[in-house]
C-alpha cells in the first residue's frame, strides 16, 4: 500500500470519527420544558417540575442568602437534603429556626456528581446567568432554579417562583405582602428628592492587616436600601454598575461631604471599637458628618442587614428611621424585628428575645 | 560547460541590499567527478560560495549551472537530489540514533506525508556499511565523537544519492586519526565518480586529496586549476598574505609558512 | 567520548513494543476513568449500578464521557504541541506554556468573552490569534536577547511574553463583570475541565482532531525540521512552509483547548521527555507516544481532580504539581541535554 493512500485513509477515518462524535452531542436534552409547575427564573430560564420537589439542594454564591429565602417556606425545611457552605464558619442562625439543621449534609465546593449523589429533584442557586454548574446539572436532567435577590423587585419574583415550585403559592403571596406593605410605607414616608440628605454607605474591613473602606456597586442591594429609605447616595460616580465593591479613601469621602455616613463593619470586628478608632483619626474627625455625630454603624444580627439576605428589609427600615426620626416616629424597630423573625421564620418571641435581640445594636455611633 | 558539475559565471553576492559584496565577479567550473577544494583565508567568501552552489542563497548577479542546467530551473526537491550537504557541525538537540539520522537523507525522495520504507532503511544500512560505521547504527548522535559525527553526516549525504557533495570544513574539529578516516572516505567517494566540493583554510588538506583547487581572497578568485598548478608558493602567499614555502616530504607537497 | 549513563536510544523492536504498551496502558486508564467519580458514592461507581440506575447512566453518558473525551483531547494536544515546539525550536525546555502560546490563548479568549460577546467560534479565533502572536513574539525577542545560548534565550523570551500576557489577562479580569463574566475567567487561570458537557467537546473536535491528524501524518518530517536550516534545505525541505504548517497545527489546537480548559501547564514540557526516553527521539514514534502519554497523564490528573475530594481540585494545580515533581526527578537522575 502506497504511503500516500495510507495517509488519505487515516485522514478520512479521523474526520469521519470527528463527524460521528459531533452527532453524539445531540443526545442529551435539558430538563423538560413541560411540567405542571413552571416558572421563569432569574437567569431567564424556564424551570418546570411535575410535582413539588422532595429533595432540595442549595449551592452557589453566598448560599446562606438562598437558604434564608428558602427557610421562609416552612414546608421546605424538611425537604432540604444538602447545602453548600463557603468559608470556615457555620450558619448560626438557622439552627434556631430548624432544630434538624445541624444534621443536614454540608457540601464544600461540590462538583455536579457530588450534588447528583444526593439525588435532588431541585437545585437552587443564585446568579444572573446560567453558569457551568447549572449547565452540567441540566445535562443530568436535574432542574436548577436561579434566584437573583439583588433588588426588591427581583426578590419578589424569586419568592413567587419558589412558592410556585414548592407548591405553596399562598405562602409566597404572604411573604411578598409582608415586604410590600413595609416598602410602601417607607416610600410614602420619605420626602421628595430635593429634601433628601446626602448619604454615604461604606464597608470597613481590615483583611490582611490594612484598614480599607469600600463603596458598593450601583445596582446592589446596599444602594437600593439607601435610596428606598430616602437617602441620596453620593458615591455612585465612583461605583461600578454591578460588579463588586470599589475601594475608596477618606480624602474622597471628604470630597463627597455626605450628611450622614453609615459604616458596614466586617463581621469579625467590633463596630463600637471601629467607630472609636475612626473618630480618633484626625482626617475622619474633620469630616462634617463625624463632627455632627452622624457616623453610624450599620446594624446586624447573625448576618448583616445590608446584603441581599432577606434582612435587607430590616436594614431599610432602620435606615429610614435613622434618617427621618420624625417622619417614622411610629415605626417601632423592635416590633419590626419581632414581626420579621416571627412571621417569616416562625420564631417565637422568647427565642427572638433570647438569641436575636442581644446581637442587635441599633444605635452605635 | 558540459562536463562541469557546477559552473558559475559572473556571480556577485552581498548579504544585505546595499551592503558590501562578499563575492565579486566569481566565475569557475567544477569538473564532474573531481574533488575540488575552495581554499582561502577566513572571511574570503568560501562558505558563502558553498551556500550559493547549494541554492540556499541567490546571487545578486551572474548565473549558476548545476549539471548543465540553470540552478533556478530546478525545483527544491530536484536540486536536493543533485546536491548534498555535509555541514561543518550538525547540532542535534535530541538523542536521535545514527540510523535515524542517516535515514533523513532519503527526504528528497519522500513526499510531505510519506514515511521511509523498508527499502529506504536498507539504503541507510548500506551507507553505514560503506562508510564503515555500522557498529554505530544505534548510538545516539550527540554521544558520538566529532569524527564519528562527520562520518555519519557523510553517510547521510550518501543516502541522499546526490552526485554532487558540498562539504564545509570537513576536518575542522577533527584530530589526526579522525581526519585520516574522513579523508579516506572522501577519496573513496571521489573514486566512485561523485563530485566533491569542500571549503578549507588549510592548504595541506587541499594538497592531500583535491584534484582541483580554487584560491579565494576577499571574494575574488585568484586561481582555479588542477592542484599541482594552483598550489604554488607565490599563489598561496598572495592568497594568505603571508610568505609561504612548499616543501616536499616523501613525494608529497607540504605547505609551511616561512 | 562523553560519559552516557545507561543505553542510548532503544532498539527498533523494543521501541515499537513500548509504543504498543503505551497504547494499552492509555486504553486501560480510559476504561477505569469511566467508572471513577463521586456518584453514587466517592471514588468508584459499581458497574452494576449502570443496569438499574438511570441517573448513573446519565452521569456517565452526559458528564463523565464528555469530560473524559475533553481530557483526552487536551492531553493529546498538549503532548503533541510540546513535542512539536521542542523539535522545531530545537529546545528541550519549551512547551506551549513557556513560549507564550497558552497565556496568549488565555488572554485572547478572555478578551473575546469580555468584549466580543463570547460566542465559541469568536473565542477560539481570538485565542488562536493571540497564541500565534505570543509564539512569534517569543521567537523574535529571543533573537534579540544577548544573554546565553539559544536554549536559554528562547526560554527567557518566552517567560517575558508569558508574563506580559498574564498581566494583560489580569486587566481584562478586572474589567469583567464579576457576576456574569468573571467566574469564567477565574476558572481558566486555574485550568480545569469542570462541568464539561457534550457541546463543549463539539467545539473542540473540529479544530483539534484535524490538527492532530496533520501532526501525526507529518511525524517523520519533524525530524527533518529539527535539523539546522542549511541541512534541512539541502534535503529538500521547504523550511518556512513546512515549519509553518506544523506550528499552525500545534498552536491552533493548543489555543482551542486552552480556550476551553484554561492553562494546564507542564504537560507539554514533561510528556515529550518521557516519551523520548521510552521510545527514542525519532519523532516517528516520539510524537504518537507524546500524544498517548499526554492523554494518559491528563486523564489521570483529571480523574484525581474530580474524584479524590468532594470539591473539585483545579486540574492545573495537579498537573503542575506532578509535572514539577517529574521534571525534578528527570533533571536529577539524568542529564537533560541542553547544548545541541
Amino acid at each position: 500500500m502506497r504511503p500516500r493512500s495510507v495517509a488519505r485513509r487515516t485522514a478520512a477515518l479521523a474526520l469521519g470519527g470527528a463527524v460521528a462524535l459531533s452527532t453524539l452531542a445531540g443526545v442529551p436534552r435539558p430538563a423538560g420544558a413541560q411540567g405542571a409547575l413552571g416558572v421563569t427564573d432569574a437567569a431567564g430560564r424556564v424551570v418546570a417540575l411535575d410535582a413539588p420537589p422532595r429533595r432540595i439542594v442549595v449551592v452557589g454564591h453566598g448560599p446562606f442568602m438562598t437558604l434564608h429565602v428558602l427557610y421562609m417556606f416552612p414546608g421546605a425545611r424538611s425537604r432540604l437534603v444538602g447545602l453548600e457552605e463557603k468559608g470556615g464558619g457555620r450558619d448560626e442562625f438557622l439552627p434556631l429556626v430548624d432544630s434538624a439543621f445541624a444534621r443536614r449534609t454540608v457540601l464544600r465546593n461540590p462538583g455536579p456528581e457530588e450534588i447528583a449523589a444526593l439525588r435532588p429533584d431541585l437545585v437552587i442557586t443564585r446568579g444572573p446567568t446560567l453558569d457551568a454548574l447549572g449547565k452540567a446539572l441540566s445535562q443530568l436532567r436535574i432542574p436548577v432554579l436561579y434566584l437573583g435577590l439583588e433588588t426588591p423587585e427581583q426578590f419578589a419574583r424569586d419568592v413567587t417562583n419558589l412558592g410556585a415550585l414548592l407548591g405553596d403559592p399562598g405562602r409566597a403571596r404572604a411573604i411578598n405582602a409582608f415586604y410590600q406593605t413595609r416598602l410602601a410605607r417607607l416610600r410614602a414616608g420619605r420626602p421628595g428628592a430635593a429634601a433628601r440628605p446626602r448619604v454615604l454607605l461604606l464597608e470597613y474591613n481590615d483583611r490582611g492587616g490594612t484598614a480599607a473602606v469600600r463603596v458598593p456597586a450601583r445596582a446592589w442591594m446596599q444602594t437600593q436600601e439607601v435610596e428606598t429609605a430616602g437617602g441620596d447616595p453620593v458615591w455612585l460616580d465612583a461605583a461600578t454598575p454591578t460588579g463588586g465593591w470599589t475601594v475608596t479613601n477618606v480624602e474622597q469621602v471628604a470630597r463627597w461631604d455626605p450628611d450622614r455616613i453609615f459604616l458596614v463593619v466586617w463581621y469579625r470586628l467590633d463596630p463600637a471599637q471601629v467607630l472609636a478608632t475612626l473618630r480618633a483619626d484626625p482626617q475622619w474627625r474633620a469630616l462634617r458628618a463625624v463632627k455632627a455625630g452622624a457616623l453610624h454603624a450599620f446594624p446586624s444580627d447573625y448576618f448583616g442587614w445590608d446584603s441581599p439576605d432577606p434582612r435587607w428589609l430590616l436594614g431599610m427600615s432602620w435606615l429610614a428611621k435613622t434618617l427621618y426620626p420624625d417622619r417614622f416616629a411610629d415605626l417601632d424597630l423592635k416590633a419590626e424585628i419581632h414581626a420579621f423573625f416571627g412571621t417569616l421564620y416562625g420564631m417565637d418571641a422568647a427565642t427572638i428575645d433570647t438569641h436575636v435581640m442581644p446581637r442587635i445594636r441599633l444605635d452605635v455611633r | 560547460m558540459s562536463g562541469a558539475a557546477l559552473a558559475l559565471r559572473g556571480v556577485r553576492f552581498a548579504y544585505t541590499a546595499g551592503g558590501p559584496e562578499v563575492l565579486r565577479d566569481v566565475s569557475l567550473d567544477v569538473p564532474a567527478g573531481s574533488i575540488t577544494a575552495l581554499l582561502g583565508p577566513n572571511g574570503s567568501g568560501k562558505t558563502t560560495l558553498l551556500w550559493l552552489m547549494l541554492g540556499l542563497l541567490d546571487p545578486r548577479a551572474g548565473t549558476i549551472h548545476v549539471a548543465g542546467r540553470l540552478r533556478e530551473h530546478y525545483s527544491r526537491r530536484e536540486l536536493s537530489r543533485q546536491v548534498g550537504l555535509v555541514p561543518q557541525d550538525e547540532p542535534v538537540a535530541f538523542d536521535l540514533s545514527v540510523l535515524e539520522f542517516v535515514l533523513l537523507g532519503r527526504a528528497p525522495y519522500l513526499g510531505l506525508l510519506e514515511l521511509p520504507s523498508a527499502a529506504d532503511r536498507g539504503r541507510a544500512h548500506e551507507a553505514l556499511a560503506t562508510i564503515g560505521i555500522s557498529a554505530l547504527a544505534h548510538r545516539a548522535v550527540p554521544s558520538l565523537s566529532g569524527g564519528e559525527r562527520q562520518l555519519a553526516t557523510i553517510a547521510r549525504a550518501l543516502v541522499q544519492q546526490s552526485q554532487i557533495l558540498l562539504s564545509d570544513e570537513p576536518t575542522a574539529h577533527l584530530d589526526l586519526a579522525n581526519t585520516r578516516r574522513v579523508l579516506d572516505v572522501m577519496r573513496g567517494l571521489g573514486r566512485e565518480g561523485r563530485t566533491l566540493v569542500f571549503t578549507t583554510h588549510d592548504p595541506n588538506l587541499a594538497a592531500a586529496i583535491a584534484d582541483h583547487v580554487v584560491l579565494l581572497r576577499e571574494g575574488r578568485i585568484l586561481a582555479a586549476a588542477a592542484t599541482a598548478e594552483a598550489l604554488t608558493a607565490a599563489a598561496l602567499s598572495a592568497t594568505y598574505g603571508v610568505a609561504v614555502e612548499i616543501a616536499e616530504v616523501r613525494g608529497r607537497p607540504l605547505v609551511i609558512t616561512s | 567520548m562523553s560519559a552516557e549513563p545507561a543505553a542510548g536510544p532503544p532498539a527498533d523492536g523494543a521501541a515499537a513494543a513500548r509504543l504498543w504498551w503505551i497504547v494499552g496502558v492509555t486504553a486501560a486508564i480510559l476504561a477505569a476513568s469511566v467508572l471513577m467519580g463521586r456518584y453514587p458514592g466517592p471514588y468508584l461507581t459499581p458497574p452494576g449500578a449502570l443496569a438499574h440506575d438511570e441517573l448513573a447512566r446519565n452521569v456517565i453518558l452526559n458528564l463523565r464521557l464528555p469530560r473524559i473525551l475533553a481530557a483526552l483531547l487536551l492531553g493529546a494536544t498538549l503532548g503533541a504541541s510540546g513535542a512539536v515546539l521542542q523539535m522545531v525550536f530545537r529546545n528541550p525546555l519549551v512547551d506551549a506554556g513557556f513560549l507564550g502560546v497558552s497565556p496568549g490563548a488565555a488572554f485572547g479568549a478572555s478578551l473575546a468573552i469580555v468584549f466580543l460577546g463570547g460566542a465559541p467560534p469568536v473565542v477560539q479565533v481570538c485565542a488562536a490569534a493571540f497564541a500565534f502572536l505570543g509564539m512569534a513574539a517569543s521567537y523574535l525577542l529571543a533573537q534579540r536577547i544577548h544573554l546565553g545560548d539559544w536554549v536559554l534565550r528562547l526560554v527567557l523570551a518566552g517567560i517575558i511574553v508569558s508574563a506580559t500576557y498574564s498581566s494583560a489577562t489580569g486587566v481584562v479580569k478586572y474589567l469583567a463583570d464579576p457576576l456574569r463574566q468573571l467566574p469564567d475567567i477565574t476558572f481558566w487561570l486555574l485550568g480545569g475541565l469542570w462541568a464539561t458537557t457534550w457541546p463543549d467537546v463539539l467545539h473542540l473536535v473540529p479544530v483539534v482532531v484535524p490538527c492532530l491528524v496533520v501532526l501525526y501524518l507529518m511525524r517523520w518530517r519533524l525530524n527533518l525540521l529539527s535539523l539546522r536550516d542549511e541541512t534541512a534545505f539541502s534535503l529538500g525541505a521547504a523550511l518556512g512552509r513546512e515549519r509553518l504548517v506544523v506550528l499552525v497545527a500545534a498552536v491552533a489546537a493548543t489555543a482551542v483547548v486552552v480556550s476551553k480548559a484554561g492553562q494546564v501547564g507542564w504537560v507539554g514540557l514533561i510528556v515529550p521527555h518521557i516519551a523520548r526516553r521510552l521510545v527514542g527521539s525519532d519523532a516517528q514514534r516520539a510524537l504518537p507516544a507524546s500524544m498517548l502519554l499526554g492523554m494518559g497523564f491528563v486523564l489521570v490528573c483529571d480523574d484525581l481532580a474530580r474524584t479524590v475530594l468532594s470539591g473539585e481540585i483545579p486540574l492545573g494545580l495537579l498537573t503542575s504539581f506532578a509535572g514539577a515533581a517529574v521534571f525534578a526527578v528527570t533533571l536529577l537522575r539524568r542529564q537533560v541535554r541542553l547544548r545541541p
